[in-house]
């Protein structure tokens, strides 16, 4: 189902008897609810698991007001079949909206195939989007604009939460929006994700700066890093860089290599740095690592550092 | 059903004379036919056939069920070789204490996946290689084919999935092929960033849509350097892809393989010899 039917159910006031939002846009899907808790007339019950619907199973309200049911990450639902066709049959709910909520939906279950009609995706919004919701709340430059939306990973309830905080800060320092920001990035205060410091470890491997990349390396471990995830960030940097760098046509890269904005992003201010031979062997060296750790040819543990050691 | 003729021959005789095994253990490739098999036992033996998933609760389900029924049945358990080994020693138990009413098939693309002690409670059949001419039969009995699409269909397909998966994109078999000779043709003549743009044409994952499949893929891009190699045409260069290709595609029997990277590095290690 498109956002667009969504938004007409919601102007018509014609709404389904069940919905299954997924995505990583949280805010976004927040205030979906909201609405059509207000254009319904409704208000919103979160329940903590899928037993407690037997409840309102077949219960008529007098005040013949809808409710909407919000149930997060029900296993039950996704897992049991016939459960889940008990709960979607007509007029089970009558008297409610029931919406199911998962951060993730594998496209190959049950769920996806049957209930497309019902499934609503809320993906990230894009870079021009953000950019005008972010302008709409605090005065920002448009490259500050930009640093902010891929800090927050285009995920736009982080951005508010970090547009919150700039404006605190602000009105008690008495400086502009911009400034704020400049210094809450220095101070570490708005949080960067770990993609910066994976593109660091792969600057440091192939630029031979060993104590760096194990310090890097030990860092990673602590923060609880699992090697595969560590292992397929590593081969998706090294790639990412080498597309970047071998394009032929400087246009419109992220429609030659197939990359996403913030990856082309990353790998181009890095561009020219390493020789494409070497990005090859880091990339052939972490895909063996990878493989061998599936066929147990390579302890997990020692994968990294088996990379390192045959980079260097 | 095409083909199988041997096979269906064998499981028509165990129905006639009620001697039909209670476990029965089907190996062929993914696309040969297995669950038809069994749909065709359980039509010969009128009796219905119930599927069960392979994770440890389904086989839990499976053996809490089989003791109860009290009409026969036949259920069928399909990918028995990718089950995780807890679901396989659950396995075992209605393996070492067959229920009367339940006859079970199980079906697996490599036999060495399947746990000896399952494998010894079972009685093991192999799907039978198709002729080309049953691929081509069952490829006209679906779609328009041409005799270009019948060549393709003889050069790359080994059983009926095959031929499904040669024909699910929009432009064909045809289509297919061409892809396959532009990327031998330009491989090593392009960019590093547009080679590895190769693999946004090919299915590597299960939700891909509209792609080529991967395995097909490197069999037809084998059979083209192999028809180069015979004509004399670079020898050297194509018996080297050829080598190539084969020890990548050898790495899709690994369990949980990246198949992006595999092919990536497919690509990387054609570029290295061709270049």
């Amino acid at each position: 189902m498109e956002l667009s039917t969504l938004k007409l159910n919601i102007q018509t006031k014609d709404f389904k008897d069940f919905y299954i939002f997924t995505g990583l846009e949280i805010e976004v899907l927040r205030r979906y609810i909201l609405q059509i808790a207000k254009v319904s007339g409704s208000d919103i019950k979160n329940l903590d698991s899928i037993t407690e619907l037997a409840k309102f199973s077949h219960t008529r309200s007098v005040l013949k007001n809808k409710s909407i049911l919000v149930i997060r990450e029900s296993k039950e639902f996704i897992q049991d079949d016939s459960l889940r066709t008990k709960i979607t049959q007509k007029n089970a709910f009558s008297d409610y909206i029931l919406i199911f909520i998962y951060t993730t939906l594998d496209k190959r279950s049950k769920v996806y195939k049957n209930y497309q009609d019902y499934i609503v995706e809320f993906n990230l919004l894009n870079e021009d989007v953000l950019t005008k919701y972010i302008l709409k709340d605090i005065d920002l430059s448009e490259n500050n604009c930009k640093r902010l939306i891929n800090i927050c990973e285009n995920s736009y309830g982080r951005i508010l939460l970090e547009i919150d905080k700039i404006q605190n800060y602000a009105c008690v320092k008495s400086i502009s929006s911009n400034q704020a920001f400049t210094d809450l990035v220095a101070q570490n205060i708005i949080y960067i994700p770990p993609e910066d410091a994976v593109f660091d470890f792969v600057h440091a491997v192939l630029t031979n700066r060993k104590s760096q990349a194990f310090s890097l390396l030990k860092e990673s471990y602590d923060s609880g890093e699992a090697t595969m995830v560590l292992l397929a960030n590593l081969y998706s940097s090294a790639k990412s860089l080498y597309q970047v760098q071998t394009v032929s046509s400087t246009s419109n890269i992220c429609q030659s290599t197939g990359l996403t904005p913030f990856q082309v992003k990353l790998a181009t201010s890095r561009k020219g740095i390493y020789k494409s031979t070497d990005l090859l062997r880091f990339m052939e060296l972490t895909r063996n690592a990878e493989k061998g750790i599936k066929t147990g040819e390579i302890e997990e543990t020692q994968a990294v550092p088996y990379i390192l050691v045959n980079f260097w | 059903m095409i083909g199988q003729k041997f096979l269906l021959n064998s499981f028509d005789n165990m129905v006639k004379s009620a001697c039909l095994p209670k476990f029965i253990i089907l190996i062929g490739a993914d696309g040969s036919g297995k669950k038809l098999i069994a749909n065709h036992i359980a039509n010969k033996s009128k009796l219905p056939l119930c599927e069960y998933g392979i994770s440890v609760d389904s086989v839990r389900d499976l053996i809490r069920d089989v003791y109860k029924i009290t009409t026969p049945l036949i259920y069928l358990l399909s990918g028995v070789d990718t089950m995780s080994v807890a679901a396989k020693n659950t396995l075992l138990k209605v393996t070492e204490e067959p229920a009367k009413m339940a006859t079970i098939i199980v079906t697996a693309t490599d036999l060495s996946g399947v746990p000896n002690t399952v494998r010894s409670r079972g009685q093991v059949f192999y799907m039978d290689p198709y002729e080309p001419d049953e691929l081509v039969d069952f490829a006209k009995s679906k779609y328009d084919v041409t005799d270009e699409d019948e060549y393709i269909i003889r050069s790359v397909c080994n059983n009926p999935g095959d031929v499904l998966k040669l024909f699910s994109t929009a432009d064909g078999a045809q289509g297919f092929y061409s892809f396959v000779t532009k990327v031998l043709d330009n491989i090593a003549s392009v960019s590093g960033a547009n080679a590895l743009k190769i693999s946004s044409s090919i299915r590597l994952k299960d939700t891909d849509e509209n792609k080529y499949d991967l395995t097909l893929f490197w069999r037809a891009f084998m059979s083209v350097c192999a028809n180069k190699l015979m004509s004399g045409e670079d020898p050297l260069k194509y018996q080297q892809a050829i080598q190539i290709t084969t020890k990548s595609s050898q790495e899709l029997r690994i369990k949980g393989i990246n198949k992006q990277s595999a092919f990536d590095v497919w690509v990387l290690n054609i570029r290295k010899v061709w270049c």
